[in-house]
C-alpha cells in the first residue's frame, strides 16, 4: 500500500510507473489465469485480472485504466488472435473495471473496506453486474474475430462471466483486504490461532479439495468441510485473514480441479465448471459476509467499550470534582461549626456581661438609694438646727431689748442678730433645700430602677389625656397647641409610662421658643412587636454636641426656662429601657426637638 | 394623769432627738421624754428588762421611733415585736423616717404602726410637722 501511495503521488513518472506495474501484474496474472483455462484458451474458471483491475481502480482511482487496457491488450494479443479481437476484449476488461468501481462506490459510499456488510453486498453485486460488460464485449470480439464460433457464444459468455465474477469475488477481496489500512484490531483471534487455522485449512484443502494427500477422500464430495474453517475465520478474525482463507480454499480447489483431483472431477465439463465456480463463489461470499458482520459487531463493541471508557473517565473526573467540592463543603461546614461555636462563646460572654452589668446596675442603684438615704439624716440636722439658731436669735434679740446698751454696741448687736446671723442661716437653709432636692431626685431615679412594674395593656389616648390634664396649667401658660395623633395601645406599667409622657410633654411645653406659636405633636405607630411614639415640638431645641448628654443625670439645659434637677430624661430613659424599648432624640437648635421611644405593643386585643 | 403620758423617743441620731425635743417643747409639750438610741434598748425599756427592769411607773406610754437604726433590732423589727406582744400591742407608735419609700411605708402600716411621719428637711415644714406631731401626741389616747 505504501509503494502504491508513493506511485500515486510521484508525479508523471510515478503515474507511468504505476501504469507499467499494473499492466505487468495484469499480464502476469492473466497468464496464470489462462493456465487455468478450461473451455477455450481465453476462458477460465477464475479470471484473476478482473479482481486486480477492480481493486486497482478502487484503490488508485479510475486514471489507472490505461494500465488495465495495456495489460489486457498485451495478454490477448499474445494468444494467437486478431488484434481487433484483442482490442475488443481489452476494452471490455477496462470498461468492466471502471463500471464495477463506479457501481461499487455508488452502492458503498463509505469505502472499499470489507469490514462492512454493505461493502461486501456491493462487491457481490458488482461481481455479478460489471462482469457482464466484459463477458459481452469479449464474446462479441471473439465471435467477430472468428476465434469462437457463434454457436458456442452462450456457453462461452456464461463461463467468461462467471470467471470474471469469481475474479471479483476471490481476488479483489484479497487485494482490498490486504490494502486495508491496519487499523484497530476488532477481532479476537491471535496470531497463533491464525497459524493453526491456516495449517488446518491447508491440510483439509489438500485432503478434500486438492485430493493430493488422500486421493480417495476427494471423491467423497467433502468440499463442504471447509465451511467450518471459513466460519472459524469469519468469527474469530478480520477481513484480511478471511480474504487469505478464501484465497487458500479457492487456490486448493482450483489446483486440484486443474489436475483432475478433488470433488469437481466428475461429470461433464460445464457441470464441473459451474459447481466449482459456485463452490468458490459461495465460499467467498460466505466468508466475507460473515467477517463483515463480525467486524461490524467488533467495531460496535470497540465503540461501546470506548464510550464506556470515556464514560468511566468522565465519571472518574466528575467524581474527582465532586469529592473536591465535597471536601470544600466539609471544610465550609467545619468552618461554620467553628464560627457557630465562637458565636456561642461570644454570646455566652455577652450574656454573662449583661447579667453582670444588670447586677452591677442593681448594686449601683441600691448604693445610690442607701447613700441618698443616709445623706438625708445629717441634712435634717443641718436644716433643723439652722432653724433652731434662728429661733435662738429671735429669743436673744427679745432678751437684749430689755438690756440697756450704749448705742454703738446696740447697733452692732442689732446688725449681728438682725442681718449677719439670719443671712448666714438663709444660705444654709437654701443650700440644704437644694441638697434635699438633689437627694430626692437621686432617690426617685434609683426607685425607677428598683420599682416593681405592673404589666397591663394601656389605653394610650386616655393615658396621654390625663398627662395633659396634669400639665393643664403649663399648657395654658404656654399657649401652645397640642396635636394628638394615633396612639396604639402598649403593654407596661401605667405609672411609669405616664411619667414618660408627662416628662416629655412637660419638656416640650417648657422649652418652647418665645415669639413663636408653640406646637407639640404626640403620636405613635406600630413598629413590629413594639409601638414607636414620638413627642415633637417646635421649641428651642439643642445643639448636636449636647444630644449625647441630655439623658444623663443632673444635666440641665437652659435652666432659666424651667426649674428642675436635670433628672427627667434620665428617668424616662430608664423607664423605657426597663420596658425593653429605646429612647432617643433628634433636635436642631432653634427649630425644635423630637423624642422617639418604643414600648412593647399591647397583647391580645390591641384596643385594650 | 392621762393627759401626760410618757414619750419614748428612739433614734440613733442625737441631733434629730434634740430637734424633736425642742420643737415639742416650743409646741407646749411638757410630758416626760425618755430617749433611746437603738431598738434593743427601746424594747428593754418598754418590757422593763435589763437596765430598765425597775424604771418608774408612768401614767401612759407612747413611742416615737426611727425606722432605720443600727444594731440587731432596727425600727421595723422593734415595731413588729411591740405589736406582736399583747401587753404592748396597744401602745401608740409613731414611725419616723427620712425616707418616703412607699414599700417601707406600707411595711410599717402592715406591722401595725399608728402614724407614719417623714422627716422633712424643708426649714418651714419640719418644725410645722413637729408642732403638729406635738399636738397630735397630746390628744392621742394612751393605755
Amino acid at each position: 500500500m505504501k509503494c502504491l501511495d508513493r506511485w500515486r503521488t510521484g508525479g508523471v513518472w510515478g503515474y507511468l510507473g504505476t501504469l507499467a506495474v499494473l499492466a505487468c501484474v495484469y499480464f502476469a496474472t492473466a497468464r496464470f489465469g489462462l493456465s487455468l483455462a478450461f473451455v477455450a484458451e481465453q476462458v477460465t474458471a477464475v479470471w484473476p485480472p478482473t479482481g486486480i483491475a477492480l481493486a486497482a481502480v478502487l484503490l488508485l482511482g479510475p486514471r489507472v485504466w490505461p494500465g488495465i487496457a495495456l495489460g489486457a491488450l498485451t495478454i490477448n494479443a499474445a494468444t494467437n488472435e486478431p488484434l481487433a479481437t484483442a482490442a475488443g476484449i481489452a476494452v471490455g476488461n477496462t470498461l468492466e473495471a471502471l463500471f464495477g468501481a463506479w457501481l461499487f462506490r455508488r452502492l458503498a459510499p463509505d469505502g472499499a473496506s470489507l469490514d462492512r456488510l454493505r461493502a461486501v453486498s456491493a462487491l457481490v453485486l458488482v461481481a455479478l453486474l460489471s462482469t457482464t460488460v466484459s463477458a459481452t464485449l469479449g464474446v462479441l470480439s471473439l465471435g467477430a474475430g472468428g476465434v469462437v464460433p457463434w454457436g458456442r457464444a452462450g456457453a462461452t459468455w456464461s463461463v467468461w462471466w462467471l470467471g470474471d465474477a469469481l475474479g471479483d469475488l476471490v481476488v479483489a477481496p484479497l487485494l482490498l483486504a490486504l490494502a486495508l489500512p491496519r487499523g484497530e484490531r476488532t477481532h479476537a483471534g491471535s496470531r497463533v490461532e491464525l497459524a493453526a487455522l491456516l495449517v488446518a485449512l491447508v491440510l483439509v484443502g489438500q485432503v478434500v479439495l486438492d485430493g493430493r494427500l488422500v486421493a480417495e477422500a476427494s471423491r467423497y464430495q467433502l468440499q463442504y468441510l471447509v465451511f467450518p474453517f471459513l466460519l472459524w475465520a469469519g468469527l474469530r478474525f478480520g477481513p484480511r485473514e478471511v480474504a487469505v482463507t478464501v484465497a487458500v480454499v479457492s487456490g486448493s480447489v482450483l489446483w486440484g480441479s486443474i489436475h483432475h483431483r478433488g470433488p469437481f472431477t466428475e461429470g461433464a465439463l460445464a457441470e464441473r465448471l459451474v459447481t466449482l465456480q459456485a463452490f468458490m463463489g459461495v465460499a467467498s461470499v460466505t466468508g466475507l459476509a460473515l467477517v463483515s458482520v463480525t467486524a461490524e459487531r467488533g467495531a460496535s463493541l470497540l465503540a461501546l467499550r470506548r464510550a464506556r471508557d470515556e464514560l468511566e473517565d468522565r465519571v472518574r473526573d466528575r467524581t474527582r470534582e465532586l469529592s473536591a467540592v465535597n471536601a470544600t463543603l466539609v471544610d465550609e461546614v467545619q468552618e461554620r461549626k467553628r464560627r457557630e461555636e465562637e458565636l456561642r462563646a461570644v454570646n455566652q460572654q455577652l450574656l454573662r456581661s449583661t447579667t453582670e452589668l444588670h447586677s452591677k446596675n442593681e448594686e449601683v442603684e441600691a448604693f445610690v438609694y442607701t447613700v441618698s438615704h443616709d445623706l438625708r439624716a445629717p441634712l435634717v440636722n443641718l436644716q433643723g438646727f439652722a432653724a433652731e439658731l434662728g429661733h435662738s436669735c429671735k429669743d436673744l434679740e427679745a432678751l437684749l431689748r430689755d438690756v440697756p446698751l450704749d448705742p454703738p454696741r446696740a447697733e452692732s448687736l442689732a446688725a449681728l442678730l438682725g442681718e449677719d446671723i439670719p443671712g448666714a442661716l438663709k444660705y444654709i437653709g437654701a443650700s440644704t433645700t437644694r441638697f434635699q432636692r438633689l437627694i430626692d431626685a437621686l432617690l426617685r431615679l434609683s426607685r425607677t430602677g428598683r420599682q416593681d412594674y405592673r404589666e397591663e395593656n394601656l389605653d394610650m389616648p386616655e393615658l396621654v389625656a390625663s398627662c395633659l390634664d396634669a400639665l393643664r396649667a403649663t399648657l395654658d401658660a404656654s399657649g401652645a397647641r397640642v396635636v394628638q395623633g394615633a396612639l396604639p395601645a402598649v403593654r407596661g406599667d401605667p405609672t411609669a409610662v405616664s411619667q414618660v409622657f408627662s416628662n416629655l410633654l412637660g419638656n416640650a411645653l417648657n422649652y418652647l421658643q418665645k415669639g413663636r406659636e408653640g406646637r407639640v405633636e404626640v403620636a405613635g405607630e406600630p413598629h413590629g412587636a413594639l409601638v414607636r411614639f414620638w413627642v415633637r415640638d417646635n421649641g428651642v431645641g439643642f445643639a448636636p454636641e449636647v444630644q449625647s448628654r441630655v439623658f444623663r443625670v443632673f444635666q440641665r439645659f437652659r435652666p432659666e426656662l424651667c426649674p428642675g434637677e436635670g433628672l427627667g430624661l434620665a428617668i424616662c430613659k430608664r423607664i423605657v429601657e426597663r420596658h425593653g424599648g429605646t429612647l432617643r432624640v433628634e433636635s436642631q437648635e432653634g427649630t425644635g426637638s423630637t423624642f422617639y421611644f418604643t414600648l412593647p405593643a399591647a397583647e391580645g386585643d390591641a384596643n385594650v | 394623769m392621762n393627759a401626760a403620758p410618757e414619750l419614748l423617743m428612739v433614734d440613733d441620731d442625737q441631733g434629730h432627738v434634740e430637734l424633736i425635743r425642742r420643737n415639742l417643747r416650743r409646741a407646749g409639750f411638757t410630758n416626760v421624754i425618755a430617749t433611746m438610741d437603738n431598738g434593743e434598748a427601746a424594747l428593754d425599756y418598754v418590757f422593763r428588762r435589763g437596765a430598765y427592769a425597775d424604771r418608774p411607773d408612768r401614767p401612759g406610754l407612747m413611742i416615737l421611733m426611727d425606722l432605720k437604726m443600727p444594731g440587731r433590732i432596727d425600727g421595723s423589727e422593734a415595731l413588729r415585736q411591740l405589736k406582736a406582744d399583747p401587753t404592748t400591742k396597744a401602745i401608740p407608735v409613731i414611725m419616723l423616717t427620712t425616707t418616703d419609700d412607699p414599700r417601707e411605708v406600707s411595711r410599717c402600716y402592715e406591722l401595725g404602726c399608728n402614724v407614719y411621719v417623714t422627716k422633712p428637711v424643708d426649714p418651714a415644714s419640719f418644725s410645722d410637722v413637729l408642732r403638729k406631731l406635738g399636738q397630735f401626741i397630746t390628744v392621742m389616747r394612751t393605755p
